[in-house]
Protein backbone atom coordinates (compact mmCIF):
# COMPACT_ATOMS: atom_id res chain seq x y z
CA UNK A 1 0.00 0.00 0.00
CA UNK A 2 2.77 2.43 1.02
CA UNK A 3 4.76 1.47 -2.05
CA UNK A 4 1.74 2.15 -4.27
CA UNK A 5 1.15 5.59 -2.70
CA UNK A 6 4.82 6.51 -3.04
CA UNK A 7 4.85 5.43 -6.69
CA UNK A 8 1.78 7.54 -7.54
CA UNK A 9 3.26 10.52 -5.71
CA UNK A 10 6.58 10.06 -7.49
CA UNK A 11 4.89 9.97 -10.90
CA UNK A 12 2.97 13.13 -10.05
CA UNK A 13 6.12 14.97 -8.95
CA UNK A 14 8.09 13.83 -11.98
CA UNK A 15 5.28 14.87 -14.33
CA UNK A 16 5.11 18.24 -12.63
CA UNK A 17 8.83 18.83 -13.07
CA UNK A 18 8.72 17.57 -16.65
CA UNK A 19 6.17 20.29 -17.38
CA UNK A 20 8.69 22.91 -16.25
CA UNK A 21 11.43 21.18 -18.21
CA UNK A 22 9.38 21.39 -21.42
CA UNK A 23 8.29 24.96 -20.65
CA UNK A 24 11.86 26.20 -20.18
CA UNK A 25 13.11 24.39 -23.27
CA UNK A 26 10.33 25.97 -25.35
CA UNK A 27 11.16 29.40 -23.91
CA UNK A 28 14.86 29.03 -24.67
CA UNK A 29 14.31 27.82 -28.23
CA UNK A 30 11.78 30.58 -28.89
CA UNK A 31 14.20 33.29 -27.86
CA UNK A 32 17.08 31.71 -29.78
CA UNK A 33 14.96 31.51 -32.92
CA UNK A 34 13.95 35.14 -32.65
CA UNK A 35 17.38 36.45 -31.70
CA UNK A 36 18.56 37.07 -35.24
CA UNK A 37 15.53 39.13 -36.15
CA UNK A 38 16.49 42.78 -36.32
CA UNK A 39 13.70 44.83 -34.96
CA UNK A 40 13.22 48.49 -34.47
CA UNK A 41 12.39 49.56 -30.92
CA UNK A 42 8.65 50.11 -30.71
CA UNK A 43 9.11 53.63 -29.34
CA UNK A 44 10.60 54.63 -32.69
CA UNK A 45 7.61 53.40 -34.68
CA UNK A 46 4.76 54.18 -32.30
CA UNK A 47 4.08 57.72 -31.18
CA UNK A 48 2.09 57.83 -27.97
CA UNK A 49 2.75 60.37 -25.22
CA UNK A 50 0.24 60.14 -22.40
CA UNK A 51 0.65 61.92 -19.09
CA UNK A 52 2.79 59.78 -16.81
CA UNK A 53 3.07 59.58 -13.04
CA UNK A 54 6.20 57.88 -11.70
CA UNK A 55 5.82 56.56 -8.16
CA UNK A 56 9.01 56.02 -6.16
CA UNK A 57 8.34 54.38 -2.77
CA UNK A 58 11.30 54.93 -0.45
CA UNK A 59 11.94 53.84 3.12
CA UNK A 60 15.42 54.72 4.45
CA UNK A 61 17.00 54.94 1.01
CA UNK A 62 19.36 57.89 1.57
CA UNK A 63 22.24 56.02 -0.08
CA UNK A 64 20.47 55.53 -3.39
CA UNK A 65 17.48 57.88 -3.71
CA UNK A 66 19.58 60.84 -4.85
CA UNK A 67 21.05 58.81 -7.70
CA UNK A 68 17.58 57.95 -9.01
CA UNK A 69 16.17 61.45 -8.61
CA UNK A 70 19.11 62.96 -10.45
CA UNK A 71 18.50 60.46 -13.21
CA UNK A 72 14.81 61.37 -13.25
CA UNK A 73 15.78 64.98 -14.05
CA UNK A 74 17.63 63.63 -17.10
CA UNK A 75 14.69 61.68 -18.52
CA UNK A 76 13.93 62.65 -22.09
CA UNK A 77 10.15 62.40 -21.71
CA UNK A 78 8.45 65.85 -21.88
CA UNK A 79 8.50 67.22 -18.35
CA UNK A 80 5.12 68.90 -18.80
CA UNK A 81 3.61 65.42 -19.12
CA UNK A 82 5.58 63.94 -16.24
CA UNK A 83 4.74 63.80 -12.55
CA UNK A 84 7.23 62.16 -10.19
CA UNK A 85 5.88 61.21 -6.77
CA UNK A 86 8.43 60.26 -4.15
CA UNK A 87 6.78 58.55 -1.20
CA UNK A 88 9.03 59.09 1.81
CA UNK A 89 7.61 56.18 3.77
CA UNK A 90 8.38 56.88 7.44
CA UNK A 91 12.11 57.17 6.78
CA UNK A 92 14.36 57.87 9.74
CA UNK A 93 17.38 58.90 7.64
CA UNK A 94 17.96 61.70 5.08
CA UNK A 95 15.67 60.20 2.41
CA UNK A 96 13.02 62.86 2.97
CA UNK A 97 15.54 65.71 2.99
CA UNK A 98 17.16 64.56 -0.25
CA UNK A 99 13.76 64.23 -1.91
CA UNK A 100 12.71 67.68 -0.65
CA UNK A 101 15.85 69.15 -2.18
CA UNK A 102 14.85 67.83 -5.60
CA UNK A 103 11.25 68.93 -5.11
CA UNK A 104 12.42 72.48 -4.51
CA UNK A 105 14.45 72.45 -7.73
CA UNK A 106 12.11 70.55 -10.06
CA UNK A 107 8.49 71.46 -10.56
CA UNK A 108 7.49 67.97 -11.73
CA UNK A 109 8.81 66.24 -8.61
CA UNK A 110 6.51 65.98 -5.57
CA UNK A 111 7.28 64.42 -2.22
CA UNK A 112 4.74 62.75 -0.01
CA UNK A 113 5.94 62.33 3.57
CA UNK A 114 4.41 59.60 5.68
CA UNK A 115 5.12 59.37 9.38
CA UNK A 116 5.41 56.26 11.54
CA UNK A 117 1.69 56.21 12.20
CA UNK A 118 0.51 56.36 8.60
CA UNK A 119 3.56 54.81 6.90
CA UNK A 120 6.14 52.04 7.23
CA UNK A 121 3.62 49.36 6.30
CA UNK A 122 5.39 48.10 3.22
CA UNK A 123 5.80 48.93 -0.42
CA UNK A 124 2.18 48.27 -1.42
CA UNK A 125 0.83 50.79 1.07
CA UNK A 126 3.41 53.37 -0.05
CA UNK A 127 2.51 52.82 -3.70
CA UNK A 128 -1.18 53.23 -2.93
CA UNK A 129 -0.45 56.51 -1.16
CA UNK A 130 1.43 57.71 -4.23
CA UNK A 131 -1.29 56.47 -6.57
CA UNK A 132 -3.92 58.47 -4.69
CA UNK A 133 -1.94 61.62 -5.46
CA UNK A 134 -1.21 60.75 -9.07
CA UNK A 135 -2.84 62.37 -12.08
CA UNK A 136 -1.17 60.57 -15.00
CA UNK A 137 -2.87 58.32 -17.52
CA UNK A 138 -0.01 55.88 -17.06
CA UNK A 139 1.48 54.96 -13.69
CA UNK A 140 5.10 53.79 -13.60
CA UNK A 141 6.94 52.48 -10.55
CA UNK A 142 10.63 52.56 -9.77
CA UNK A 143 12.29 51.25 -6.65
CA UNK A 144 14.65 53.73 -5.04
CA UNK A 145 17.76 51.72 -5.92
CA UNK A 146 17.02 51.68 -9.62
CA UNK A 147 18.85 53.61 -12.35
CA UNK A 148 16.94 53.73 -15.63
CA UNK A 149 18.00 54.67 -19.15
CA UNK A 150 17.05 58.21 -20.15
CA UNK A 151 14.40 57.14 -22.63
CA UNK A 152 12.80 54.42 -20.54
CA UNK A 153 9.52 56.31 -20.12
CA UNK A 154 8.95 56.54 -23.88
CA UNK A 155 9.78 52.88 -24.31
CA UNK A 156 7.39 51.79 -21.59
CA UNK A 157 4.48 54.09 -22.41
CA UNK A 158 4.44 53.36 -26.15
CA UNK A 159 3.07 49.90 -25.33
CA UNK A 160 -0.13 51.50 -24.05
CA UNK A 161 -1.02 52.67 -27.55
CA UNK A 162 -2.63 49.23 -27.77
CA UNK A 163 -5.88 49.49 -25.79
CA UNK A 164 -5.69 45.82 -24.76
CA UNK A 165 -2.47 46.45 -22.85
CA UNK A 166 -3.01 47.01 -19.16
CA UNK A 167 0.56 46.94 -17.89
CA UNK A 168 4.13 46.97 -19.09
CA UNK A 169 7.45 45.69 -17.80
CA UNK A 170 10.99 46.68 -18.73
CA UNK A 171 14.23 44.75 -18.46
CA UNK A 172 16.19 44.79 -15.20
CA UNK A 173 19.98 44.53 -15.24
CA UNK A 174 22.14 44.22 -12.13
CA UNK A 175 24.29 47.31 -11.63
CA UNK A 176 26.69 46.02 -8.96
CA UNK A 177 27.27 42.67 -10.66
CA UNK A 178 31.09 42.57 -10.24
CA UNK A 179 30.90 43.24 -6.49
CA UNK A 180 31.06 39.67 -5.16
CA UNK A 181 29.89 36.13 -5.80
CA UNK A 182 26.35 36.84 -4.55
CA UNK A 183 25.81 39.74 -6.93
CA UNK A 184 27.29 37.78 -9.82
CA UNK A 185 24.96 34.84 -9.24
CA UNK A 186 21.94 37.11 -8.81
CA UNK A 187 22.91 38.82 -12.08
CA UNK A 188 22.92 35.43 -13.80
CA UNK A 189 19.43 34.73 -12.50
CA UNK A 190 18.30 38.12 -13.80
CA UNK A 191 19.79 37.46 -17.22
CA UNK A 192 17.93 34.18 -17.50
CA UNK A 193 14.73 35.66 -16.18
CA UNK A 194 14.60 38.85 -18.25
CA UNK A 195 16.61 38.09 -21.37
CA UNK A 196 15.02 34.69 -21.97
CA UNK A 197 12.04 33.88 -19.72
CA UNK A 198 10.15 37.17 -19.99
CA UNK A 199 11.09 37.63 -23.64
CA UNK A 200 9.80 34.17 -24.50
CA UNK A 201 6.51 34.74 -22.70
CA UNK A 202 6.13 38.02 -24.55
CA UNK A 203 6.84 36.38 -27.92
CA UNK A 204 4.52 33.45 -27.21
CA UNK A 205 1.72 35.69 -25.83
CA UNK A 206 1.77 33.91 -22.51
CA UNK A 207 1.64 35.38 -19.02
CA UNK A 208 4.22 38.15 -18.98
CA UNK A 209 5.01 39.14 -15.44
CA UNK A 210 5.03 42.63 -13.98
CA UNK A 211 8.18 42.71 -11.88
CA UNK A 212 7.21 45.37 -9.32
CA UNK A 213 9.57 48.01 -10.67
CA UNK A 214 10.75 49.41 -14.02
CA UNK A 215 7.19 48.91 -15.22
CA UNK A 216 3.73 50.35 -14.91
CA UNK A 217 -0.01 50.31 -15.47
CA UNK A 218 -2.83 52.04 -17.20
CA UNK A 219 -4.17 54.32 -14.45
CA UNK A 220 -7.82 53.58 -15.15
CA UNK A 221 -7.19 49.85 -14.90
CA UNK A 222 -5.22 50.21 -11.68
CA UNK A 223 -8.08 52.23 -10.22
CA UNK A 224 -10.58 49.51 -11.12
CA UNK A 225 -8.30 46.96 -9.45
CA UNK A 226 -8.20 49.15 -6.31
CA UNK A 227 -4.43 49.62 -6.53
CA UNK A 228 -1.96 47.39 -4.71
CA UNK A 229 -3.16 44.68 -2.31
CA UNK A 230 -1.49 45.56 1.00
CA UNK A 231 -2.01 42.02 2.34
CA UNK A 232 0.18 40.38 -0.31
CA UNK A 233 3.97 40.38 -0.06
CA UNK A 234 4.43 39.86 -3.81
CA UNK A 235 2.32 42.77 -4.97
CA UNK A 236 3.83 42.53 -8.46
CA UNK A 237 2.70 38.95 -9.01
CA UNK A 238 -0.70 39.76 -7.55
CA UNK A 239 -1.21 42.64 -9.96
CA UNK A 240 0.07 40.52 -12.85
CA UNK A 241 -2.76 38.07 -12.40
CA UNK A 242 -5.31 40.76 -11.61
CA UNK A 243 -4.49 42.45 -14.93
CA UNK A 244 -4.86 39.24 -16.94
CA UNK A 245 -8.03 38.21 -15.13
CA UNK A 246 -9.47 41.63 -15.95
CA UNK A 247 -8.99 40.82 -19.64
CA UNK A 248 -5.90 42.94 -20.30
CA UNK A 249 -2.37 41.99 -21.36
CA UNK A 250 1.05 42.82 -19.99
CA UNK A 251 3.75 43.71 -22.48
CA UNK A 252 7.45 43.18 -21.88
CA UNK A 253 9.79 45.62 -23.60
CA UNK A 254 13.33 44.22 -23.75
CA UNK A 255 14.68 47.60 -24.89
CA UNK A 256 13.35 49.46 -21.83
CA UNK A 257 16.31 48.79 -19.56
CA UNK A 258 16.96 49.73 -15.98
CA UNK A 259 19.84 49.01 -13.61
CA UNK A 260 19.14 47.69 -10.10
CA UNK A 261 21.30 47.19 -7.05
CA UNK A 262 21.26 43.47 -6.25
CA UNK A 263 21.59 42.05 -2.75
CA UNK A 264 25.25 41.57 -1.90
CA UNK A 265 25.20 39.05 0.95
CA UNK A 266 23.51 35.72 1.60
CA UNK A 267 21.47 37.02 4.55
CA UNK A 268 19.83 39.70 2.40
CA UNK A 269 19.40 37.17 -0.39
CA UNK A 270 17.57 34.83 1.99
CA UNK A 271 15.30 37.60 3.31
CA UNK A 272 14.46 38.82 -0.16
CA UNK A 273 13.73 35.37 -1.56
CA UNK A 274 11.71 34.44 1.51
CA UNK A 275 9.52 37.48 0.92
CA UNK A 276 9.19 36.64 -2.76
CA UNK A 277 8.39 32.99 -2.03
CA UNK A 278 5.76 33.84 0.59
CA UNK A 279 4.18 36.47 -1.64
CA UNK A 280 4.11 34.13 -4.60
CA UNK A 281 2.50 31.39 -2.56
CA UNK A 282 -0.08 33.89 -1.29
CA UNK A 283 -0.85 34.67 -4.93
CA UNK A 284 -1.22 30.97 -5.66
CA UNK A 285 -3.93 30.66 -3.01
CA UNK A 286 -5.57 33.90 -4.14
CA UNK A 287 -5.57 33.45 -7.91
CA UNK A 288 -5.24 29.79 -8.91
CA UNK A 289 -8.97 29.03 -8.79
CA UNK A 290 -9.78 32.30 -10.57
CA UNK A 291 -7.29 31.39 -13.31
CA UNK A 292 -8.87 27.97 -13.77
CA UNK A 293 -12.39 29.32 -14.18
CA UNK A 294 -11.50 32.52 -16.05
CA UNK A 295 -13.11 33.00 -19.47
CA UNK A 296 -10.62 35.71 -20.37
CA UNK A 297 -7.67 33.30 -20.58
CA UNK A 298 -7.27 30.54 -23.16
CA UNK A 299 -6.07 27.04 -22.23
CA UNK A 300 -2.41 27.69 -22.95
CA UNK A 301 -2.47 30.91 -20.91
CA UNK A 302 -4.11 29.04 -18.03
CA UNK A 303 -1.43 26.36 -18.07
CA UNK A 304 1.34 28.96 -18.13
CA UNK A 305 -0.37 30.98 -15.42
CA UNK A 306 -0.62 27.96 -13.12
CA UNK A 307 3.00 27.00 -13.75
CA UNK A 308 4.01 30.58 -12.94
CA UNK A 309 1.97 30.52 -9.73
CA UNK A 310 3.62 27.25 -8.67
CA UNK A 311 7.19 28.26 -9.44
CA UNK A 312 8.17 28.73 -5.79
CA UNK A 313 6.85 25.28 -4.95
CA UNK A 314 9.37 23.75 -7.35
CA UNK A 315 12.35 23.57 -4.96
CA UNK A 316 10.03 21.84 -2.48
CA UNK A 317 8.82 19.46 -5.19
CA UNK A 318 12.38 18.63 -6.20
CA UNK A 319 13.31 17.92 -2.60
CA UNK A 320 10.21 15.75 -2.10
CA UNK A 321 10.92 13.81 -5.28
CA UNK A 322 14.40 13.01 -4.07
CA UNK A 323 13.01 11.82 -0.72
CA UNK A 324 10.28 9.83 -2.44
CA UNK A 325 12.71 8.20 -4.84
CA UNK A 326 15.00 7.28 -1.97
CA UNK A 327 12.06 5.80 -0.08
CA UNK A 328 11.05 3.74 -3.12
CA UNK A 329 14.54 2.30 -3.34
CA UNK A 330 14.54 1.48 0.37
CA UNK A 331 11.19 -0.34 0.13
CA UNK A 332 12.55 -2.30 -2.86
CA UNK A 333 10.22 -0.97 -5.52
CA UNK A 334 11.02 -2.10 -9.07
CA UNK A 335 9.29 1.01 -10.37
CA UNK A 336 11.97 3.25 -8.90
CA UNK A 337 14.74 1.65 -10.88
CA UNK A 338 13.08 2.82 -14.11
CA UNK A 339 11.84 6.28 -13.16
CA UNK A 340 14.72 7.20 -10.88
CA UNK A 341 16.57 8.46 -13.96
CA UNK A 342 13.99 11.20 -14.37
CA UNK A 343 14.77 12.73 -11.01
CA UNK A 344 18.32 13.84 -11.75
CA UNK A 345 17.30 14.90 -15.26
CA UNK A 346 14.42 17.05 -14.04
CA UNK A 347 16.43 18.33 -11.11
CA UNK A 348 19.18 19.44 -13.45
CA UNK A 349 16.81 20.97 -15.94
CA UNK A 350 14.72 23.14 -13.67
CA UNK A 351 17.30 23.89 -11.00
CA UNK A 352 17.64 27.60 -10.44
CA UNK A 353 13.96 28.06 -9.76
CA UNK A 354 13.75 31.40 -11.56
CA UNK A 355 15.91 30.62 -14.53
CA UNK A 356 17.22 27.20 -15.27
CA UNK A 357 20.74 26.66 -16.40
CA UNK A 358 20.12 26.56 -20.12
CA UNK A 359 17.98 29.71 -20.05
CA UNK A 360 20.82 31.53 -18.30
CA UNK A 361 23.38 30.08 -20.68
CA UNK A 362 21.44 31.27 -23.70
CA UNK A 363 20.75 34.63 -22.07
CA UNK A 364 24.43 35.28 -21.43
CA UNK A 365 25.25 34.15 -24.96
CA UNK A 366 22.71 36.55 -26.45
CA UNK A 367 24.08 39.35 -24.28
CA UNK A 368 27.59 38.62 -25.54
CA UNK A 369 28.78 37.62 -22.05
CA UNK A 370 30.28 34.23 -22.80
CA UNK A 371 32.79 34.35 -19.94
CA UNK A 372 30.00 34.78 -17.39
CA UNK A 373 28.68 31.35 -18.38
CA UNK A 374 31.61 29.84 -16.48
CA UNK A 375 29.80 30.74 -13.25
CA UNK A 376 26.60 28.84 -14.11
CA UNK A 377 27.57 25.61 -12.23
CA UNK A 378 27.62 27.66 -9.00
CA UNK A 379 23.88 28.23 -9.35
CA UNK A 380 23.36 24.73 -8.03
CA UNK A 381 24.16 26.20 -4.60
CA UNK A 382 21.43 28.78 -5.12
CA UNK A 383 19.03 25.95 -5.86
CA UNK A 384 19.87 24.06 -2.68
CA UNK A 385 19.81 27.30 -0.70
CA UNK A 386 16.31 28.00 -2.02
CA UNK A 387 14.93 24.68 -0.77
CA UNK A 388 14.84 25.62 2.94
CA UNK A 389 13.77 29.16 2.00
CA UNK A 390 10.75 27.91 0.05
CA UNK A 391 9.98 25.30 2.72
CA UNK A 392 9.88 28.00 5.40
CA UNK A 393 7.77 30.23 3.16
CA UNK A 394 5.31 27.41 2.62
CA UNK A 395 4.96 26.64 6.32
CA UNK A 396 4.58 30.34 7.16
CA UNK A 397 1.88 30.87 4.55
CA UNK A 398 0.09 27.62 5.42
CA UNK A 399 0.12 28.53 9.13
CA UNK A 400 -1.28 31.99 8.46
CA UNK A 401 -4.01 30.46 6.28
CA UNK A 402 -4.94 27.87 8.90
CA UNK A 403 -4.85 30.33 11.78
CA UNK A 404 -6.54 33.05 9.75
CA UNK A 405 -3.74 35.56 10.31
CA UNK A 406 -3.42 38.51 7.97
CA UNK A 407 -0.51 40.34 9.58
CA UNK A 408 2.00 41.02 6.88
CA UNK A 409 5.53 41.93 7.91
CA UNK A 410 7.40 43.57 5.09
CA UNK A 411 11.14 42.90 5.45
CA UNK A 412 12.82 45.59 3.40
CA UNK A 413 15.90 44.88 1.30
CA UNK A 414 18.72 47.10 2.53
CA UNK A 415 20.50 49.08 -0.15
CA UNK A 416 24.05 50.11 0.59
CA UNK A 417 24.68 52.25 -2.47
CA UNK A 418 27.49 49.90 -3.48
CA UNK A 419 26.22 50.09 -7.03
CA UNK A 420 27.39 53.72 -7.17
CA UNK A 421 31.02 52.65 -7.49
CA UNK A 422 30.23 51.11 -10.87
CA UNK A 423 29.14 54.46 -12.18
CA UNK A 424 31.46 56.67 -10.18
CA UNK A 425 35.18 57.41 -10.17
CA UNK B 1 32.32 -13.36 -2.53
CA UNK B 2 34.05 -10.03 -2.96
CA UNK B 3 36.90 -9.46 -0.56
CA UNK B 4 37.10 -6.48 1.72
CA UNK B 5 40.25 -5.22 0.03
CA UNK B 6 38.57 -5.10 -3.36
CA UNK B 7 35.61 -3.23 -1.88
CA UNK B 8 37.92 -0.70 -0.22
CA UNK B 9 39.78 -0.15 -3.47
CA UNK B 10 36.51 0.26 -5.36
CA UNK B 11 35.21 2.77 -2.82
CA UNK B 12 38.45 4.76 -2.88
CA UNK B 13 38.50 4.81 -6.70
CA UNK B 14 34.88 5.91 -6.85
CA UNK B 15 35.50 8.65 -4.34
CA UNK B 16 38.50 9.88 -6.31
CA UNK B 17 36.59 9.91 -9.58
CA UNK B 18 33.61 11.72 -8.04
CA UNK B 19 35.91 14.29 -6.45
CA UNK B 20 37.66 14.90 -9.74
CA UNK B 21 34.36 15.28 -11.57
CA UNK B 22 33.14 17.81 -9.01
CA UNK B 23 36.38 19.77 -9.18
CA UNK B 24 36.32 19.81 -12.99
CA UNK B 25 32.65 20.82 -12.92
CA UNK B 26 33.39 23.85 -10.79
CA UNK B 27 36.87 24.62 -12.12
CA UNK B 28 35.76 27.19 -14.75
CA UNK B 29 33.73 29.01 -12.11
CA UNK B 30 36.68 29.04 -9.71
CA UNK B 31 38.95 30.42 -12.44
CA UNK B 32 36.46 33.17 -13.31
CA UNK B 33 36.03 34.14 -9.65
CA UNK B 34 39.79 34.26 -9.06
CA UNK B 35 40.58 36.10 -12.26
CA UNK B 36 37.41 37.75 -13.48
CA UNK B 37 37.51 38.76 -17.11
CA UNK B 38 33.92 39.76 -17.52
CA UNK B 39 33.75 43.52 -16.90
CA UNK B 40 30.17 43.44 -15.64
CA UNK B 41 26.91 44.25 -17.34
CA UNK B 42 27.13 45.53 -20.89
CA UNK B 43 26.94 49.26 -21.13
CA UNK B 44 23.34 50.35 -21.05
CA UNK B 45 23.68 53.87 -19.80
CA UNK B 46 23.97 56.32 -22.67
CA UNK B 47 26.17 59.37 -22.11
CA UNK B 48 26.16 59.43 -18.32
CA UNK B 49 27.40 62.73 -16.96
CA UNK B 50 29.74 63.79 -14.20
CA UNK B 51 27.60 65.24 -11.47
CA UNK B 52 27.53 65.45 -7.75
CA UNK B 53 24.38 65.21 -5.75
CA UNK B 54 23.70 67.94 -3.25
CA UNK B 55 22.89 66.30 0.04
CA UNK B 56 23.75 62.79 -1.06
CA UNK B 57 27.23 63.74 -2.38
CA UNK B 58 27.52 60.83 -4.75
CA UNK B 59 29.73 61.54 -7.77
CA UNK B 60 28.84 59.76 -11.00
CA UNK B 61 31.15 59.53 -13.97
CA UNK B 62 31.11 58.14 -17.45
CA UNK B 63 31.48 54.36 -17.41
CA UNK B 64 33.00 54.43 -20.90
CA UNK B 65 35.77 56.77 -19.69
CA UNK B 66 36.46 54.57 -16.66
CA UNK B 67 36.76 51.47 -18.80
CA UNK B 68 39.10 53.21 -21.21
CA UNK B 69 41.38 54.18 -18.34
CA UNK B 70 41.39 50.62 -17.03
CA UNK B 71 41.91 48.85 -20.35
CA UNK B 72 43.94 51.23 -22.54
CA UNK B 73 45.98 48.41 -24.07
CA UNK B 74 42.83 46.54 -25.07
CA UNK B 75 41.21 49.60 -26.58
CA UNK B 76 44.29 50.58 -28.59
CA UNK B 77 44.95 47.08 -29.85
CA UNK B 78 41.33 46.09 -30.40
CA UNK B 79 41.97 45.79 -34.09
CA UNK B 80 44.70 43.19 -33.61
CA UNK B 81 42.77 41.38 -30.91
CA UNK B 82 39.66 41.08 -33.04
CA UNK B 83 41.51 38.88 -35.54
CA UNK B 84 42.25 36.25 -32.90
CA UNK B 85 39.81 33.32 -32.49
CA UNK B 86 37.62 33.21 -29.42
CA UNK B 87 39.53 31.03 -26.95
CA UNK B 88 36.71 30.87 -24.42
CA UNK B 89 34.99 27.84 -25.94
Amino acid sequence: MIEWVLEIFFIFLTGFMMAYLVRHYIFTLTVLRGANRKRKPKSETVSFEPTVSIIIPAHNEEKVIGRLLERVTELTYPKDKLQVLVVDDASSDKTGAIADDYESRCSFIEVLHRDKETGGRGKSAACNAGFNRSNGEVILCFDADYYPTRDIVEKLTCEFADPTVGAVQGRVVVLNEPQNIVTRLVALERIGGYRVDQEARENLNLITQYGGTAGGFRSSLLKSLHGWDENILAEDTDLTFSVYLAGYKIRYNLDAECYEEAVDNWKSYRRQRLRWAKGHMQCFFKHSWNVLKSRKLNSIEKIDALLLLCVYFMPIMGFLSLLTGLSLILVGSNFASLLWLFVPICLYSFVGNFAPFFEIGVGTYLDGRARTQWLIPLLIFNFFYNIPICLKAFFDVAASKILGRKNIVWVKTQHSGNGNCYIKN
Amino acid sequence: MISGEVLDTFAASTLTVVTMVIVLFFLPAIIELKKPKDAGPRILIDNPVKITFGLAKIPIVDIEETQEQVFPFAIKNAGYLSTLPNMEF
